[in-house]
C-alpha cells in the first residue's frame, strides 16, 4: 500500500513541477528571447541511492521529472539570427541613405535648382546686359548657389558625424555583448547548463547572440555543454570574437574599416557580411563619396564662374574679378582644451589665407594667432588680425587651450565675394567691328588670351587688308603700321587677345579691335558663361554631374528599399520557423494545463485510494 | 506547427502599420499630385524630371530674350523706315535742285529743308530701344553718333550689337551704325579717285551744293549727292531686308520655343504627375484592406482557449 502511496506522491510532485513549467511558459509568453520549456516525464527507477529505505519491487515505482528541456532548434535559431542580421544591415543602410538623399535635396531649395537658377539668371542677363536689375538678380542667384553648396556640405558633414557616433555606439554595444557572452560561457561551464537555471542561462545566451547578430554577422559553434564560440562572419577562418571565456573587442578605424582589438595593434578584418554595423559602414562610404563629389563640383563651378567673370569687363569697362571666394577657415578645437571659448573667424574679401592654416593659442592672459608654418604671429587680448583674417575669441578659455584654423575649400568654402551689380563682367573685353565701306565678306573674331603678347598694348587696333592673304595691323591713333597678319584662318597673337580673320575680305577692307571701355551694353562674356552650362568638363556638364550623384544615391536607396522588403519576408519566415519550435502559444499551454491538471487530480485520487485501502486493511486487522 | 502568440501579434501589427504607411503615402501623393515624392521612388524618372524642369526654365528666359530682341528689331525697322523716308525726300530735293531753272531763293529754301533732313537723320541715328540702349551703337549703350571737333557726325560705338543665343541659333539684335550710314560713294577727290562718305556728310554736301552760286560746281555737287543717295537708299532697303529676316527668324524661334515648352510640359506631366483615377482607386482599395485587416485582427485575437477554462 505504501508503494501506491509513494507512486501517487511521485505523480503529484512530478505534475506539480510540470504545471509550474506550464505556468512559467504562460507568464513568459511575451518575454523576448524566452524559449518554451518542455517537461519530459520518466518512470522512477526502483529503489537505489535516491530512496534507500524503499523496497525494490521490480517496477511500478511511480514517475519523476526526467528533464526540463528548452524547445529550441539550433539550426532554425541560427537561420533566424542570420536573416535578422541581413535585415538590420539593409534597414540601417536605407535609413541613412534616406537622410543622405534628403540632404542632397530635390525641392526648390535644392542645390540642383540653385545651379539651374544661376545659369538662368545668366541667360536673362545676356538678354539685358545693361539692366541693373538683371545684374542684381544674377548676383543674388550666385549667392544662393554658394549658400546651397555650403548648406549641402554642412548637411553631409552632419550626417557623417552622426554616422560616426552611431558607429561608435554600436561598436561599444558589440563589445559589451561579446564580453557578456564570455561571462555566460563561464557561468554555463560552472552550472553545467541543465535544469531551470541552466535553461535561463541558455535563454540569456541566445538573446545575447540574437542582439549581437543585429549588429554584425556572426558564426556560432556549439562547443558542447552549452558553451559557444562566436566568430565575426561565417567559416572556420573568420576571426574569433568569443572563445571560451575570452572576448575580443572590435572597433572601426578612421578609414571606416572594421578592426580587431582597436586599442592594441589593430588588425583590419573584412567588412561583416551583414548586421547594422555593416550598414553603417556602407552608408558612411556613400556619404563620403557624395561629399567628395559635391566638393569637386563646387570647385569646378567656382573655377568656371570665376575664370569666365575674369575674362570679361564689367559695366565700367574694367577687368572682371573672381565671383566666388573658394577658401574659408574651419575651426578645430584642440583635444586637450579645458575651457569653453567660442572662436569667431571672419575671412575678409582681400584675405590671403596661408596654405598651412593658422594656430590660435591662449597663454592665460593673451591670445596668439600664428601662421601654421610659423612664419608670422600676432598677439593680443581682443580681435586678432592676420593676412586679412579676423579672429575674435570669446568665452572663457584655460591657459594652454589651442585651436587649429584649417583652410577648407570645396563646397564648404565657396562664398560670393562682396560685388556691386556693376562688377558683373557681362561684356567681352575686346570688341570688333567692320568698316561700313567693306566690300568683302570677311569677318574678324577675337578671343581673350592673357598670355598673348604679339603686339604692343594699345586701346585699339585697325586691321587693313592689303592683299589676297595679307593685312596690316595699324595703330589708329598714329596710323603707324605695327605689324602684319596672314589671312589663312590662323589665330594671330595680339596683346592679351588673339584674333582670326575668316571669310573672303576684299583688298582695302578694314576691321577694328577695341578694348571695351563701356561694358554695360555688350553680352559677349555672359553669353560665354551661359555656354559653359552645356560644356562638359570631365565627361559631363556641371548639372549632369550633380544629377548623377543625386540619382546614384536615389537608385541605391531604391534598390536597398526593395531588398528590405524581401529581407523582411525572409526574416519573418525564419523567425516563424524558429518560433514554431521555441515560441509560446498560450492556447497550447491552456490545453497542456488542462491535461496536466487532470493528471494531477488522478494522482491525488491514487493517494486517496491508497489511503482508503490502507484504512480498510487496518479496520480488517483491528 | 504551433503558433507563437507574441509573434502572431507582432506580425499582425506590423502588417497593419505597413498598410497604414501605404495609405499615408498614397494620401500625400494625391494631395501633392506628384508621383515622385522623393527621388528613390523612381530614380530614372527623377533625373528625367530635373532635366525637363531645367529645359522649361531655360525656355522661359529664352522666350524673354526673343520678346526683347523682337522689340529691339521692330524699333530698328521703324527707325530704318524713317531714315528711308528722309533719304527719299533728300533725293527728291536733289532732283529738283538738279536743274538750272531754279532761282537762288528757291535753292536756299531747298537747302534749308536739307538741313532739316540732316537734323532728322542725326536724330534717327541716335534712336534707342525700349530699354534705352542705342540701336546703332554696337556694344555701346550711349549715343551712337555725336559731332566731332570739325562738326562732322562721327560714330561713337564699338563692336557689334548684343547677340541673342537660343539653343543652337545666334541672332544679332543690333544693326551697326556704319552699315546704315557710312561707306557711301562720295564726290571724286582732286585726282578723280573715288572717295567714301557717310549719309550725314552727304546731306551737308547736298545742302552746300544747292546754295553754290557757280552752276557747274552746283550741278556736279548735286549729281554726286544723287549717286550717294541712290546707294544709301539701296543700302537702307538691304538693311531693312536683313532686319526683316532676323525678325522672321525670331518668330520661328519663338514658335519653336512655345512648341518645345508644350512638349516638355506634357513630358513633365507624364513623368512626374500622379494618375489621379488610379491613385484614388488604389487608396480606396488600401483603406478597405486596412479596415478588413483591423477587423480580422480583433476577431482572431479575441479567440482564446482560456475563455473556456473554468
Amino acid at each position: 500500500m505504501s508503494d501506491l502511496l509513494g507512486i501517487g506522491a511521485s505523480g503529484i510532485a512530478a505534475y506539480q513541477t510540470a504545471l509550474s513549467v506550464v505556468g512559467d511558459n504562460v507568464a513568459n509568453a511575451d518575454t523576448p528571447g524566452y524559449v518554451r520549456r518542455t517537461v519530459v516525464m520518466k518512470t522512477a527507477t526502483a529503489g537505489g541511492a535516491g530512496a534507500p529505505a524503499m523496497r525494490d519491487v521490480g517496477g511500478g515505482n511511480g514517475v519523476t521529472v526526467g528533464d526540463i528541456g528548452r524547445a529550441s532548434d539550433a539550426l532554425k535559431t541560427g537561420a533566424a539570427r542570420d536573416a535578422d542580421s541581413d535585415l538590420s544591415r539593409i534597414t540601417t543602410r536605407a535609413a541613412w541613405l534616406t537622410r543622405l538623399q534628403s540632404a542632397l535635396g530635390s525641392g526648390d531649395a535644392s542645390l540642383t535648382k540653385r545651379i539651374g537658377g544661376f545659369f538662368d539668371a545668366a541667360q536673362d542677363l545676356s538678354v539685358s546686359p545693361a539692366s541693373t536689375a538683371a545684374r542684381t538678380i544674377f548676383l543674388d542667384r550666385a549667392d544662393q548657389t554658394a549658400a546651397a553648396f555650403r548648406s549641402t556640405a554642412s548637411a553631409l558633414a552632419g550626417i557623417g558625424s552622426d554616422l560616426a557616433s552611431a558607429t561608435a555606439t554600436q561598436v561599444a554595444q558589440v563589445n559589451q555583448l561579446t564580453a557578456s557572452l564570455a561571462q555566460i560561457n563561464a557561468a554555463v561551464t560552472r552550472s553545467g547548463g541543465t535544469g531551470e537555471a541552466g535553461a535561463a542561462l541558455l535563454d540569456q545566451r541566445d538573446a545575447a547572440l540574437a542582439s549581437l547578430a543585429t549588429f554584425v554577422r556572426i558564426g556560432v559553434t556549439d562547443t558542447g555543454r552549452g558553451t559557444v564560440e562566436v566568430r565575426l562572419g561565417d567559416g572556420a577562418n573568420a576571426p574569433l570574437l568569443v572563445s571560451g571565456t575570452t572576448a575580443t573587442p572590435i572597433g572601426v578605424n578612421a578609414a571606416g574599416d572594421v578592426v580587431l582589438h582597436p586599442a592594441h595593434e589593430p588588425v583590419v578584418v573584412r567588412l561583416p557580411a551583414s548586421g547594422s554595423l555593416a550598414g553603417l559602414v556602407e552608408a558612411a562610404r556613400k556619404v563620403g563619396a557624395a561629399a567628395t563629389a559635391i566638393d569637386a563640383l563646387a570647385t569646378r563651378f567656382a573655377t568656371v564662374a570665376n575664370a569666365q567673370n575674369m575674362a570679361g569687363v564689367d559695366a565700367a569697362g574694367t577687368d572682371g574679378t573672381a565671383l566666388f571666394a573658394t577658401t574659408t577657415l574651419d575651426v578645430v578645437p584642440g583635444k586637450a582644451n579645458g575651457g569653453a571659448a567660442a572662436i569667431d573667424v571672419a575671412v575678409g574679401d582681400a584675405a590671403t589665407i596661408a596654405p598651412a592654416g593658422y594656430v590660435l593659442g591662449f597663454d592665460g592672459t593673451a591670445w596668439t594667432l600664428a601662421r601654421g608654418d610659423g612664419s608670422g604671429a600676432v598677439t593680443g587680448t581682443g580681435a586678432l588680425h592676420l593676412d586679412g583674417v579676423t579672429v575674435t575669441p570669446a568665452g572663457n578659455a584655460n591657459a594652454g587651450d589651442s585651436f587649429v584654423l584649417a583652410p577648407t575649400s570645396g563646397a564648404a568654402g565657396i562664398a560670393l565675394r562682396p560685388l556691386d551689380p556693376s562688377q558683373v563682367a557681362a561684356a567681352s573685353r575686346w570688341l570688333t567691328d567692320a568698316d561700313g565701306a567693306n566690300s568683302g565678306s570677311g569677318a574678324l573674331s577675337v578671343s581673350v588670351d592673357p598670355a598673348a603678347a604679339g603686339l604692343p598694348a594699345f586701346p585699339a587696333y585697325r586691321i587693313v587688308v592689303t592683299g589676297a592673304a595679307t593685312a596690316d595691323i595699324v595703330d589708329p591713333a598714329t596710323s603707324t603700321v605695327i605689324g602684319t597678319a596672314v589671312i589663312d584662318g590662323s589665330s594671330i597673337a595680339g596683346a592679351g587677345f588673339r584674333f582670326t580673320i575668316g571669310g573672303q575680305p576684299a583688298v582695302g577692307d578694314s576691321f577694328r579691335i577695341t578694348r571695351n571701355a563701356d561694358g554695360a551694353g555688350d553680352n559677349g562674356n555672359i553669353r560665354a558663361l551661359v555656354a559653359q552650362r552645356a560644356a562638359g568638363g570631365t565627361g559631363n556638364t556641371i548639372e549632369a554631374s550633380l544629377d548623377a550623384t543625386v540619382t546614384g544615391v536615389a537608385s541605391t536607396l531604391s534598390e536597398t528599399k526593395a531588398l528590405a522588403t524581401s529581407a523582411t519576408a525572409v526574416r519573418d519566415d525564419a523567425q516563424r520557423a524558429s518560433d514554431a519550435v521555441g515560441g509560446v502559444d498560450i492556447d497550447t499551454e491552456a490545453a497542456e494545463l488542462t491535461r496536466l491538471q487532470a493528471a494531477y487530480k488522478a494522482n491525488a485520487q491514487v493517494i486517496a485510494t491508497a489511503r482508503a485501502l490502507f484504512d480498510s486493511l487496518l479496520q480488517a486487522v483491528g | 506547427m504551433q503558433v507563437n502568440t507574441r509573434l502572431t501579434h507582432d506580425a499582425a501589427t506590423a502588417r497593419l502599420t505597413d498598410l497604414s504607411a501605404q495609405v499615408d503615402a498614397m494620401e500625400a501623393a494625391i494631395a501633392t499630385g506628384q508621383r515622385i515624392a522623393t527621388p528613390d521612388v523612381d530614380p530614372g524618372g527623377a533625373a528625367r524630371l530635373l532635366t525637363i524642369e531645367r529645359g522649361l526654365a531655360s525656355n522661359v528666359s529664352q522666350s524673354t530674350g526673343v520678346d526683347r530682341a523682337t522689340s529691339r528689331l521692330n524699333a530698328t525697322d521703324a527707325t530704318l523706315d524713317g531714315i528711308g523716308t528722309v533719304l527719299q525726300r533728300a533725293k527728291e530735293i536733289a532732283l529738283q535742285g538738279n536743274t538750272a531753272t531754279l532761282n537762288a531763293a528757291d535753292r536756299a529754301t531747298l537747302a534749308a529743308e536739307v538741313a532739316q533732313l540732316g537734323d532728322q537723320l542725326a536724330g534717327y541715328a541716335n534712336a534707342r530701344d525700349s530699354d534705352g540702349a542705342s540701336l546703332f551703337g554696337g556694344a555701346k549703350t550711349g549715343a551712337a553718333y555725336a559731332p566731332d571737333a570739325t562738326g562732322a557726325t562721327v560714330w561713337q560705338g564699338a563692336g557689334t550689337g548684343a547677340v541673342l543665343v537660343l539653343d543652337d541659333a545666334a541672332i544679332s539684335t543690333g544693326v551697326d551704325g556704319p552699315r546704315v550710314f557710312a561707306g557711301l560713294p562720295g564726290a571724286p577727290d582732286a585726282t578723280g579717285a573715288p572717295t567714301s562718305t557717310d549719309a550725314f556728310a552727304m546731306l551737308a554736301a547736298l545742302g552746300a551744293a544747292l546754295v553754290e552760286p557757280d552752276a557747274t560746281t552746283r550741278l556736279a555737287g548735286v549729281a554726286a549727292a544723287q549717286t550717294g543717295l541712290d546707294a544709301a537708299i539701296s543700302r537702307n532697303a538691304d538693311t531693312r531686308a536683313t532686319v526683316g529676316t532676323r525678325l522672321a527668324r525670331l518668330d520661328t524661334e519663338g514658335k519653336r520655343l512655345d512648341a518645345a515648352t508644350v512638349a516638355l510640359t506634357s513630358d513633365k506631366t507624364t513623368t512626374g504627375s500622379l494618375d489621379m483615377t488610379t491613385a484614388i482607386a488604389r487608396l480606396q482599395r488600401l483603406t478597405t484592406v486596412l479596415q478588413a485587416a483591423q477587423l480580422s485582427f480583433v476577431k482572431v485575437s479575441a479567440l482564446s482557449l482560456w475563455d473556456y477554462i473554468h
